[in-house]
């Protein structure tokens, strides 16, 4: 249903946009921005699925973000009360450590899942019995649940873990990977970096494949060396590829709290409370629906005002 | 990485600074993985004394209890898997083509819109969407019932599916459209000869990723599925943990056990990535 | 719009058979359950092997003078129970027995009305007179759920440790100081573990450090938390208490101390079920006292009727011959270790005469009140938080304490301003 608005919204704006510019030049193509039924059918499906069953929880959740709705009132009628579950997740103590934490968390599985992964994947692209193997090891790992992953690093981080037992091993004293109040985010999203590079790595070995070997044979018979033709050939041809990626990555340490959740519990203290932690804290732990439901509609704008660039740049490449 | 290649004075297939990179990355990952061999392996008795210990001796009896709820549980995930992965690309792989086609600015805009609001739809945290969920469902006699399960996960999965797949498609060279134009061919007809033969390795990539996500997911599992007899390997493992005892051999060695299947899965959508690489080296 | 309009005329729809099933009587009822087999549904979060035999052979108990009743018990992960017992208000179909955990739950599961009233039931129950006061749990004076048996707090020690190092199981907090500094100027032990997490576990833990000045949620004040928390400070600084406890539950807590490094540790009787694996010599004490004496709060799981189970009469006989009668809290003890709130139970000699146990009896007679107030989550999250942050370094004491009452107050203002 949302999605039918948004075609009705962009079609009631499209006229003027279409006259400036002329349609490109594909022979027989409709042009003139005549509606293309064929398409839209293809859309069908995925629509009717998301109207029926995802639109509903959104009505729901931002519905309760303005009611009071707490432990008692679940079930009941809710209380409407305008922005004020809003203005008290602002003015609250704990939201701006956590919009600091989740920033640090996101831009740590960025440049993990981006950087590393475009390594990785890059290695991992190429055919031999090594790669394989890796591979299917770090998919078998992804395939774990987080309560599993999670638990294991936990060990693996103690005190008397083998990370600490190997640093003493070479005469380095034991860090306090998840207590220390000043490493611990950095260790949580570490942990959730390493969990989320595999998809990272299948994603864009997956779009390397696909990548034509002319295209690269051509660009190597030019003479280009191995970063120029990552730079100049991979990465322009990888873009939308890269572009979900870093879509879905935000996406998911915006609504993800498993690792916090099994590692930490958000502590030390409130140190590793990010803010889908925190909004399932207020929810699911302290009963406060209303002001879990606040933040969490406060993550899905800044989502969608995220996605405003992705949409546009979407839009330029394909008029283009 | 490509762009740590040696010199091509030497046709050798792995460079070695791209071996150490892969070594590099096996170790980080084996390293847990033995963990998790290790912890499994432990009897109570190891377990509650030193679950640190790295030198122990060994016990199957972790695997010998859990051998039989492992298997119900296992049959169970695989049917939610299985089907969710079907109707998730069923859906996906249509929508991601209508959202990959470049056929001008009005239909740009549905796609950046469509894409816009497919991202907004994933932002529903699940223990949130649940309750709700569990409403629609009901409303429809599809609590409790595997498909009920079923149609909530194609519906968590089907936006994000539709995002990834879109790379794919656009990877499809543009002069195909057009010779399939000129032959005259029909919009289906191009979707089905044209455009499903140029995906394989998308089409597996995405359906090991919503598979292994499905077999992952807990939280609806959980909820809408109420008969213990039908939990999924999810909920078992989510069991194992509580206020009172964390049962670590026993969550380890299932989750050890209920993984293989996806192993399984895994290499044979591998191998169908590998006939998608030769299959555009052909083109 | 159109599930909530219905789900609301279906909770109606219950809250009427309800009345009607409690004025129409049970002679209704007894007619249809000897129509053939029933089924009583049982929804627990029990991972403990102790708990879930005990569980087991109390069924058993039941099905002995029941034997055409079936059971179906229902194992959900801790953090899913409540959800998903509230997702039953909108199928109207849930289970007959729920155990919940009540200390935290309490407030929103009889509020939301997914809970069958038990006031009828209670008030009926001959042995009522011989259940303490706080295991019954009521919200506007109605009883909702009932604990048969309790978990509560004491002091465990290794008593192998304590011989060689010479010190006797303290009593008071003043004792205990100066055990736990001897034990950390050896240097070969740790000293404590004890859950510091920054959730209601965690408080739970060292709120009986201010139970013991004689202060609770609802007479909290500045300076008693932060006498409280820079304890935990000097504890964490001096090598007493691990930095990482700020991150252990309390089966993390218990893991450590089971190890046999640790002197000492603050966790509750349900490990007793599980003692006679320990490869040292255990012993138990009550938490330490302050100047009012020594006092815990209750834990456990509260027993309660789902408010769409089919039969509400059967589940209270259930309820009654499977969990508050003597034969079923003492099996209930054997395999779990969890104490009975049967002041008869609890005075038996299998109970009574055990050593380790004996201490959470004793606190068991003497424990504090929990604040009735919907926000009591909020409550108890927050004191775990700034205690968590403390042991960790993240805050001193003093802002610490100052956070702590702030957010409890705020919470209890927020949940209607009532504590007690």
């Amino acid at each position: 249903m949302t999605s039918t608005a948004g075609v009705t919204d962009s079609a009631g704006g499209a006229p003027p946009a279409v006259a400036e510019e002329p349609a490109p030049g594909g022979p027989g193509e409709t042009r003139r921005g005549l509606p293309r039924p064929h398409l839209a059918a293809y859309l069908v499906p995925a629509v009717v699925v998301c109207a029926a069953l995802g639109v509903y929880p959104i009505v729901q959740m931002v519905r309760m973000s303005v009611s009071d709705v707490g432990p008692a009132t679940l079930i009941a009628d809710w209380e409407f009360l305008g922005a004020e579950n809003y203005r008290e997740v602002l003015d609250s103590d704990t939201f701006w450590p956590a919009v600091r934490a989740t920033l640090v968390f996101t831009g740590v599985l960025l440049v993990v899942d981006l950087v590393i992964g475009y390594v990785a994947a890059a290695v991992l692209a190429r055919p031999s019995r090594l790669t394989s193997a890796v591979l299917s090891l770090m998919v078998f790992v992804w395939a774990l649940p987080p309560l599993v992953s999670g638990s294991v690093w936990k060990f693996l981080l103690a005190g008397d873990g083998l990370v600490n037992s190997t640093l003493e091993l070479v005469g380095l004293p034991a860090v306090d990977w998840l207590s220390d109040p000043d490493l611990a985010l950095w260790s949580v999203s570490l942990v959730a970096a390493w969990a989320s590079l595999p998809f990272a790595i299948l994603i864009i070995r997956g779009g390397m494949l696909a990548i034509p070997t002319e295209v690269l044979e051509a660009a190597s018979l030019d003479g280009a060396g191995p970063v120029r033709q990552a730079v100049s050939v991979v990465i322009p041809l990888l873009r939308p590829t890269l572009a979900v990626l870093t879509i879905l990555v935000v996406l998911y340490a915006f609504r993800s709290f498993d690792f916090v959740y099994v590692m930490t519990s958000g502590g030390p203290g409130t140190v590793t409370t990010t803010l889908p932690f925190l909004a399932y804290q207020e929810a699911f732990r302290t009963y406060s629906f209303g002001i879990g439901a606040a933040i969490a509609s406060v993550l899905m704008v800044v989502i969608a005002l995220l996605a405003v660039p992705y949409a546009w740049g979407v839009r330029k490449e394909e008029s283009a | 990485m490509s762009a740590l290649t040696s010199p091509a004075r030497r046709p050798v297939r792995l460079p070695r600074p791209g071996t150490l990179v892969a070594l590099l990355l096996g170790v980080v990952y084996l390293v847990p993985l033995l963990w998790i061999v290790l912890t499994a392996l432990k009897s109570d008795e190891v377990i509650a004394s030193q679950p640190n210990a790295i030198v122990f001796t060994p016990s199957l009896s972790t695997f010998s209890d859990i051998l039989e709820v492992a298997s119900t549980s296992v049959w169970t995930s695989f049917r939610v898997a299985a089907a969710v992965t079907v109707l998730v690309l069923a859906v996906a792989v249509p929508a991601a083509y209508a959202l990959g086609r470049r056929t001008g600015p009005w239909w740009a805009r549905v796609v950046a819109w469509v894409l816009a609001l497919f991202l907004v739809l994933q932002m529903v945290p699940q223990p949130m969407a649940v309750i709700p969920l569990y409403g629609i469902l009901a409303e429809w006699q599809l609590v409790n019932d595997v498909w009920g399960l079923v149609l909530a996960d194609v519906a968590l999965l089907a936006p994000f599916a539709v995002l990834l797949m879109r790379p794919f498609v656009l990877g499809i060279p543009t002069e195909l459209y057009e010779a399939a134009q000129m032959d005259g061919a029909s919009g289906f007809r191009t979707f089905r000869s044209i455009v499903l033969p140029m995906l394989p390795n998308g089409i597996a990539t995405v359906g090991a990723i919503v598979f292994i996500i499905t077999w992952g997911e807990f939280i609806y599992a959980t909820t809408l599925l109420t008969d213990p007899a039908q939990l999924p390997v999810s909920g078992l493992l989510a069991q194992q943990t509580s206020l009172y005892a964390t049962s670590w051999n026993r969550l380890m060695g299932l989750a050890l056990l209920t993984s293989i299947p996806l192993l399984v899965v895994f290499l044979v959508a591998k191998r169908r990535l590998v006939e998608g690489l030769s299959v555009g080296a052909v083109k | 719009m159109r599930v909530r309009r219905l789900s609301k005329t279906g909770a109606l729809a219950a809250t009427a058979c309800l009345v009607l099933a409690s004025c129409g009587g049970g002679s209704d009822s007894d007619e249809e359950s000897s129509s053939g087999p029933q089924t009583l549904t049982i929804w627990h979060y029990y991972t403990a092997d102790g708990q879930i035999a005990a569980l087991e052979r109390q069924n058993q108990l039941f099905a002995e003078s029941n034997p055409d009743v079936e059971f179906e018990v229902v194992q959900i992960p801790f953090e899913q129970l409540p959800t998903r017992l509230l997702s039953t208000a909108t199928t109207q179909d849930g289970p007959d027995i729920v155990l919940d955990n009540v200390v935290v739950d309490f407030p929103a599961l009889a509020g939301s009305g997914v809970l069958t009233d038990l006031t009828p039931y209670w008030e009926e129950y001959a042995d009522a007179d011989q259940v303490s006061d706080s295991s019954v749990w009521r919200l506007d004076d109605e009883v909702y759920n009932v604990m048969s048996y309790t978990n509560l707090l004491g002091l465990y020690y290794n008593a192998d440790i304590l011989d060689e190092l010479g010190i006797e199981p303290p009593e008071t907090v003043d004792e205990f100081q100066a055990a736990l500094e001897q034990v950390a100027d050896d240097g070969q032990y740790t000293p404590l573990t004890m859950s510091g997490a920054p959730t209601v576990e965690g408080a739970w833990m060292y709120f009986p450090l201010l139970l013991g000045e004689g202060v609770d949620y609802c007479n909290l004040d500045d300076a008693t938390l932060e006498d409280a928390l820079s304890r935990l400070q000097s504890w964490s600084e001096d090598g007493i208490l691990p930095r990482e406890a700020a991150n252990w539950d309390q089966t993390d807590a218990w893991t450590q101390f089971a190890s046999g490094d640790a002197a000492f540790g603050i966790n509750g009787n349900w490990n007793l079920g599980a003692a006679a694996d320990l490869p040292f010599e255990l012993g138990s004490t009550q938490y330490p006292a302050g100047s009012d004496g020594s006092r815990v709060f209750p834990g456990g799981e509260g027993l309660g009727i789902g408010a769409f189970a089919d039969d509400p009469d059967l589940a209270w006989q259930y309820i009654e011959d499977a969990w508050l009668s003597p034969e079923a809290g003492l099996i209930n003890f054997e395999d779990s270790g969890q104490i009975p709130t049967r002041a008869d139970v609890a005075s038996q000699p299998e109970v009574a005469d055990d050593e380790l146990v004996a201490p959470f009896v004793e606190a068991a007679s003497n424990t504090a009140s929990w604040p009735l107030n919907e926000e009591t989550a909020q409550m108890q999250t927050v004191i775990g938080q700034v205690g968590s942050s403390v042991i960790s370094g993240e805050s001193d004491a003093a802002e610490a304490a100052e956070r702590g009452v702030t957010g409890v107050e705020d919470a209890k203002e927020e949940g209607g301003g009532g504590c007690a």
